[in-house]
């Protein structure tokens, strides 16, 4: 028997115009963003974009054959929700590809007013089995899910097989450990959440303390990590941080690793997913920049020949050296994760 | 809060257990509850790992019938991260068995909703579904919910909005350690130093989780499997007025290993007006300390591990 393998199309993102135009740059089939308010799940200070600066990125992709993705994937409250369908409508008149959104009130909503724009499902809807994303299809007409980081590869083939959606997974940077759109971690420690304001342990909760030369980070005024001198410290990430449980102390739900799925790719094309994704809106442009190129290139080798295709040294340390805790895993795609 | 005003008629349920029990246990559980309480609503089933449901879904339907006998309304619950074939099918079994028994399942994930629709069974919308706003929960109506559980983390005040001009039942987390988030990973196996493939059934050895706390000490969270729950219990019990002014007819008390039959008691009284909300508040404490025992930060709108003081 002969294996297809699908070219799988680079997601890549931008937290600004900077981003965009480097990830386009680099090589990115498409680039997804969101605006400046709380309609998306990546809501950081001094990130997300203008209508005016979606419309010349629009301009700026599509004068060089590359998409532009809209998220618009946190929940709306109960009272004003125009932030979220406003996102939607403008990501409508701009001319974007396609809308990325988790809340099916609000994928409702744009079926029926933008019947022609792609409707995407946010990871964040945490749709991680074929019978829910053919509901999702069914009754909200999406072409496309973005699957939650907690199936296996093997999960992921099953579903491309049975699904008559587009699938798309995530390929690298920061790895949510938890499903994401039903982890509340972050508001029971900060208030803070990403379905409710799309931040996970947001920086105005984070402080820094020096404490008899090792470095204790507090979120919210509750200790979630301790660096010695010498060590690396990324962000922290409440699920990253160190605690006790058992009589043992340390990582007890993730290590600071990123995600690289570099060396499964072959398997990846083979299971026949659509998109590619590539975390990090909140990254600068030179991150996108170096991190895009390499994917590009990755992409590129394994299409060629992925019976040959084995990831090179200089990508793997290209990404590591980017990535924020300095290591990287291959997540639950792989079963000896769990 | 003056407890001498009548309260519209609260419903008490019993959560679905949320731990991982051996059989036996499960069953002594919710038939002495049967005995030791007048809970109206038992929810019985695993919500968070398929692996627990070793012998199929026979003996879950007949202690549900035994459940039913006893005058109560029994609701399936089903799992929040279904991702196998194996579990879908298992969803599927059970919502067809609930057809039959003229139950209503508790959807936890979309494929439980989608299998309901599709089989014309009745479900409630679960907490992990993310009813946030008054659009969501019609979307649930429209596709047969016969109740909405909020999600967690909804400040109560927002809560009159979210049901509108609707007369869906609204259901609402009362009590108990927060199920806060799900991975695929098994954290229980994992401090056990084994995985998830091969995790010989270790959370049975922990009926109320791993506690897991901060490097200086302070609680935090217990770890229950693929679950992370909210180390202190949250309680809504010395807010049952309000909580009845915004619309809420059903109270959710999320089942512990112990004291569950004393707190069942400690609601009913407190939602009968029986004895004030502070009394009741007393009543579930127990003699510990209010503010270091439970959290309500999510009521207020707040980090969900404070406790405010009203």
């Amino acid at each position: 028997m002969t294996t297809d393998y699908r070219k799988p199309e680079l997601v890549c993102p931008a937290g600004n115009l900077p981003a965009l135009k480097a990830a386009v740059d680099a090589g990115g089939d498409t680039v997804y963003l969101g605006f400046r308010n709380a309609s998306n799940a990546r809501n950081f200070e001094g990130l997300n974009f203008s209508r005016e600066e979606v419309e010349e990125g629009i301009q700026y992709a599509h004068d060089r054959n590359a998409r532009v993705f809209v998220a618009v994937n946190t929940s709306p409250g109960p009272r004003n929700i125009s932030p979220w369908t406003s996102s939607i409508d403008i990501a409508s008149e701009l001319g974007a590809d396609a809308v990325i959104i988790s809340d099916i009130a609000l994928l409702a909503y744009a079926k029926e007013n933008h019947p022609n724009l792609r409707r995407h499902l946010s990871v964040q809807a945490s749709a991680g089995n074929y019978e829910a994303l053919e509901f999702y299809a069914r009754e909200f007409g999406i072409q496309r899910a973005v699957l939650p980081r907690i199936l296996t590869l093997d999960a992921i083939r099953e579903i491309c097989s049975k699904s008559s959606l587009e699938i798309e997974i995530f390929a690298s940077g920061g790895l949510c450990v938890m499903a994401e759109g039903r982890c509340w971690l972050s508001s029971y420690i900060t208030g803070d959440s990403p379905n409710m304001n799309g931040v996970c342990s947001p920086a105005h909760a984070v402080r820094f303390e020096q404490e008899n030369g090792t470095l204790d980070v507090k979120l919210d005024g509750m200790l979630i990590n301790k660096f010695a001198p010498d060590e690396a410290a990324a962000y922290p990430t409440l699920c990253k941080g160190r605690f006790e449980a058992g009589g043992k102390t340390g990582h007890v739900m993730e290590a600071p690793y990123s995600l690289n799925t570099l060396e499964v790719l072959p398997e990846i094309f083979a299971a026949g997913v659509h998109g590619l994704k590539i975390e990090g809106r909140q990254r600068s442009k030179h991150y996108v920049r170096s991190v895009v190129s390499t994917w590009r290139e990755a992409v590129d080798v394994c299409a060629s020949d992925p019976h040959g295709y084995v990831a090179k040294k200089e990508w793997m340390a290209s990404l590591n050296a980017t990535s924020e805790g300095g290591a990287h895993t291959t997540g639950a795609y792989e079963d000896d994760w769990r | 809060m003056n407890h001498s005003e009548p309260l519209p008629a609260m419903k008490i349920a019993v959560g679905p257990l949320l731990f991982g029990w051996p059989e036996a246990k499960i069953q002594d559980f919710y038939l002495s509850l049967t005995e030791e309480s007048d809970a109206d609503i038992f929810y019985l089933g695993e919500v968070v790992c398929s692996k627990r449901t070793i012998s199929g879904i026979k003996w879950q339907l007949k202690l549900a019938s035994q459940l039913q006998e006893s005058g109560r309304e029994v609701v399936l619950s089903t799992l929040a991260m279904p991702t196998t074939e194996g579990e879908l099918q298992f969803i599927r079994d059970l919502t067809a068995a609930a057809g039959e028994m003229n139950l209503a399942i508790e959807a936890n994930d979309m494929a439980s909703v989608a299998v309901a629709s599709q089989l014309g069974v009745k479900f409630v919308a679960g907490p992990h579904l993310n009813v946030y706003s008054h659009g969501m929960l019609e979307q649930m109506c429209r596709h047969g919910a016969k109740r909405v559980v909020l999600p967690l983390e909804i400040p109560a005040k927002d809560i009159p909005d979210v049901i509108g001009q609707s007369d869906i039942e609204v259901e609402y987390f009362a009590h108990g350690h927060l199920p806060l988030t799900f991975s695929a990973r098994c954290y229980t196996a994992r401090s056990h130093g084994l995985s998830k493939q091969e995790c010989r059934h270790v959370c049975f050895l922990n009926p109320d989780g791993i506690e897991m706390h901060t490097l200086d000490d302070h609680d935090f969270a217990t770890i229950n499997g693929t679950q992370i729950m909210s180390h202190r219990p949250f309680t809504a019990i010395n807010y049952l007025a309000e909580l009845a002014g915004f619309g809420v007819r059903t109270l959710r008390i999320s089942p512990q290993a112990s004291g569950m039959s004393e707190t069942l008691r400690h609601f009913r009284a407190a939602a009968d007006g029986a004895v004030s909300a502070e009394e009741a508040l007393q009543g579930v404490a127990g003699g510990r300390n209010i503010s270091e025992t439970f959290c309500n930060g999510y009521y207020h709108g707040r980090q969900g591990r404070v406790w405010v003081e009203t």
